[in-house]
């Protein structure tokens, strides 16, 4: 009844006080150019699976500003010593276009070494057109070297299609330096097939143990991004911004709430 | 309270138990550490340790010599190599040795099959779906290798895709390793590797490395002929001789070459052994006869090699003659602080020579080296210093390999070419230079490596546009790789720029790769994910069957992934599969199965 009580009230209040939408499927990963390494939220998992963070997590946005494109996000993350199981919902509500991805999966934790995979459905619905489901999979491996983590995760392995169209397949290698317990500094490479390489760089910086603040370059195409974390006990907020070459400023926000952790 | 009581008496129990049942090797683990070894002990250790016991043919008492093992143990290894020898660390645990006693005795014992004969054999089949319309696709491969005692016979077959004669490429060998003064017979197919490799070399003759050692490796090599490579090997036999004061090696080939006719003469000869269309196989026949005396004298080993070549047809250029005489002297003279070593070969008044001086002084290992091909110079059986390299080159290589400690190499070099007389058309002279430098930091558990090379060349033809032009090429390589416990994981990035000078225009390409290996002892399983996006072609090593080479090189946009599996069973079987997928459906997904059976 506490944890319905927790998810509700998330939900809630982030439908009522969000102010814009992303891409990546949380406040901190916006605020920090995407990089998962720096991303120790629940929403780690829907981008890199080696990734699993105990806890509770809801986000909501409007995708460059735009009013009409609302995005909200659930991300639930169970662990169990070494094995831990994530839920993940999104939703992209527009006229003419929605979009709802489903990812479950499971995750290894061998201390020095986690990998995960993730099963991830896809519904689109194009208003007057089609209405098309498709199951992809995606994997990742992480893995520390003393203050160095590393991993590399693997998005669409199957290549899987829409009305004969691959969806994205994405090949993401990522480095994060911790340098001490509250910053971290961290790098990125993104290949998107039939694109070029993009470079992302993103460091995250814990001055007080309730507030601290994030910061994200990404290179190709260009966009800079800032994040602040607000930290009550078991509870964070986290709002983050970020720049486009075009389009508006995207606002993001993110409520979670952290538990089961061993 | 009364499960609590039930739960302690329980563990009570258990733990009396398993005290009582405790491995008696225990006791002696700790008598180990307790022990106070004598010099004499240590000393024993230390020649033991120098020459490791065979555990499948020592005696007791020489097995007793090894403080760790005490005469329980010894007649449990003694009963049972009788019966299978021991072939590795898992057969002694597999026998009843604890693990921690293993883990001392290892330095000092090794595993030698102590029988008169061995079976080595490997199968290997590989599919490409982009061949699936080819008729006979498979590409097929199966070694048989027989020893007993002194002699080892040997039988290879392979069949490339589209060819439908399962015996397309065979070789057959019976080896005699003597120990007096005949030191080895060859009959059947074989291959020779003779000094710096002017004129027997390996496939790819002597690598550009920035590897000093890989130069002042002894090349020489006489054995026979098992490789899976169609091309470059002698049939017919050969003899060494050994006396305190020479060595003497007379051979005799007649084997059949593909060649490339005009006008029914010989313009070039084919390399890649496939054979879809029979009428050009085999469509040479060439005669070698020759004779190579060494002569060791101290440090200085110096060697004289005479071949006379005969082909069934004439050549398109008149420079070669059908008949050719070719003879050559190379040298080796290997001081503490030096070694100098090179060869002159001699073909129609035209000279080829190589010679290399390598000098070290504490961490510092230099190379200084110098080569000259004359244009036209016979390189079918032996090879120029670098692969791509054919003749008419005059180069000098200057490398420096700096060890700072065992966790930091630096390696470079800079190598500098040019061909003197006229390659593509006239007055087009054709020069380059290269630089490279790598650091390898790191040791056992994380290794990082960090190469960097520049290249010049004048009127190069670049392979995609296959158009003749200057360029520049800059390429780095980034790899860091890091172990724990069973995994090694290793990361890489690579990259290439040209610039091209008559259109003035920078090419690029970068490609990025995983790998991950995971080692359970008798399986292991490797897999690396590479994806790329390049306008110019960029290399990458992917891990393929044991035994073949999956290096391929991309260019434009995509990414590929290979799956390794090695199952090791039955402690004499291996299989290996590898699959590579492709997002690029031109070039196809690659099948390949092997098994290897060692008796």
């Amino acid at each position: 009844m506490k944890l319905i009580t927790i998810i509700f009230i998330m939900l809630l209040t982030n439908t009522l006080t969000s102010i814009g939408l992303n891409i990546p499927s949380s406040a901190l990963m916006n605020g920090c150019s995407n990089i998962s390494l720096l991303n120790d939220q629940p929403s780690a998992f829907s981008s890199n699976p080696a990734l699993l963070n105990p806890g509770i997590e809801s986000t909501a946005s409007y995708l460059y500003n735009i009013s009409d494109l609302p995005f909200y996000g659930l991300h639930i993350n169970i662990k169990y010593r070494n094995l831990g199981w994530s839920g993940n919902l999104s939703y992209l509500n527009h006229s003419l276009y929605k979009e709802i991805s489903a990812i479950t999966g499971l995750n290894l934790d061998l201390q020095y070494l986690r990998s995960g995979i993730s099963i991830q459905y896809l519904h689109v619905n194009i208003s007057g057109y089609s209405q098309k489901g498709v199951l992809l999979i995606n994997g990742g491996i992480s893995w520390d070297v003393g203050k160095l983590t590393q991993s590399f995760y693997w998005i669409n392995i199957t290549s899987s299609c829409i009305k004969k169209n691959i969806l994205p397949v994405y090949f993401v290698g990522e480095c994060c330096y911790n340098w001490d317990n509250a910053i971290s500094l961290a790098i990125g490479l993104e290949k998107e097939r039939d694109f070029d390489f993009s470079y992302r760089f993103g460091c995250k910086w814990q001055f007080f143990p309730f507030l601290g603040l994030t910061s994200g370059y990404q290179y190709q195409p260009e966009r800079l991004s800032f994040g602040v974390m607000f930290k009550l006990i078991k509870c964070r907020l986290d709002y983050s911004v970020r720049t486009h070459k075009e389009l508006d400023l995207t606002h993001y926000l993110s409520l979670s709430y952290e538990l089961f952790k061993n | 309270m009364n499960f609590s009581r039930i739960n302690l008496a329980l563990t009570l129990i258990i733990l009396r138990i398993s005290f009582i049942m405790a491995d008696p090797t225990l006791e002696n683990l700790i008598e180990y550490e307790q022990l106070q070894y004598y010099p004499e002990q240590l000393s024993i250790l230390e020649e033991i340790k120098r020459n490791p016991l065979n555990v499948n043919s020592a005696s007791a008492l020489e097995l007793k010599k090894l403080p760790w093992l005490d005469d329980t143990k010894i007649s449990i290894i003694i009963t049972a190599r009788t019966s299978k020898p021991l072939i590795n660390r898992n057969s002694l645990i597999e026998i009843g040795l604890n693990r921690d006693t293993i883990k001392e005795i290892i330095p000092y014992i090794r595993f030698q099959k102590q029988k008169n004969y061995a079976i080595s054999s490997r199968y290997r089949l590989e599919y490409n779906t982009k061949d699936a319309a080819t008729f006979n696709s498979l590409k097929c491969y199966q070694k048989l290798l027989y020893e007993y005692k002194a002699f080892r016979l040997g039988f290879v077959t392979q069949k490339d895709c589209g060819e439908a004669d399962y015996l397309d490429f065979y070789s057959y060998f019976l080896e005699y390793q003597g120990e007096n003064f005949i030191d080895k017979v060859i009959l059947g197919k074989y291959r020779l590797r003779f000094g710096r490799g002017l004129l027997f070399a390996s496939q790819t003759g002597i690598a550009k490395t920035a590897n000093i050692a890989t130069f002042n490796r002894d090349p020489a090599l006489m054995k026979g002929y098992s490789s899976s490579f169609e091309s470059w090997d002698l049939e017919g036999a050969v003899i060494k001789f050994k006396t305190p004061y020479f060595q003497l090696i007379p051979f005799f080939s007649r084997t059949g070459l593909d060649a490339s006719l005009e006008d029914d003469r010989i313009s070039s000869f084919r390399e890649d052994g496939i054979h879809i269309d029979d009428s050009n196989k085999n469509n040479l026949i060439e005669t070698i006869s020759g004779l190579r005396l060494i002569m060791p004298l101290s440090d200085l080993k110096i060697s004289l090699t005479s071949i006379l070549q005969n082909y069934s047809r004439e050549f398109a250029e008149p420079v070669f003659r059908k008949d050719q005489f070719l003879s050559g002297l190379d040298f080796s003279l290997d001081k503490n602080d030096y070694i100098i070593n090179g060869e002159i070969c001699y073909y129609e008044k035209k000279t080829a020579g190589i010679i290399g001086f390598t000098w070290k002084q504490d961490i510092f290992t230099n190379l200084f080296m110098f080569r000259y091909y004359p244009d036209k110079f016979p390189n079918w059986h032996g090879k120029p210093y670098y692969s791509s390299v054919k003749t008419n080159e005059i180069g000098f290589h200057y490398g420096l390999n700096i060890k700072v400690n065992p966790g930091i190499k630096i390696k470079t070099y800079f190598d500098t070419w040019k061909n003197p007389r006229v390659k593509y058309w006239e007055k087009m002279p054709t020069s380059g230079t290269e630089e490279f430098l790598q650091i390898e930091l790191g040791r056992k558990k994380s290794k990082l490596n960090l190469v960097m090379g520049h290249t010049k060349k004048q009127k190069y033809i670049n392979i995609i546009d296959s158009k003749i032009r200057d360029i520049d090429s800059f390429t780095g390589k980034f790899t860091y790789s890091h172990s724990i416990h069973k995994f090694v994981l290793k990361s890489g990035l690579y990259f290439k720029q040209e610039y091209i000078l008559p259109e003035k225009k920078y090419q690029k390409g970068l490609l990025f790769y995983q790998y991950l290996k995971i080692d359970l002892n008798d399986l292991i399983l490797t897999g690396q994910v590479s994806c790329y996006h390049s306008d110019v072609l960029i290399y990458s090593r992917l891990p393929g069957l044991n035994g073949t080479i999956l290096n391929r090189q991309f260019s434009g946009d995509g990414f590929v992934y290979v799956i390794n599996l090695k199952y090791k069973f039955l402690s004499h079987f291996e299989v290996q599969m590898a699959v590579l997928g492709n997002s690029n459906k031109e070039k196809g997904n690659y099948l390949g199965i092997q098994l290897k059976m060692d008796f």
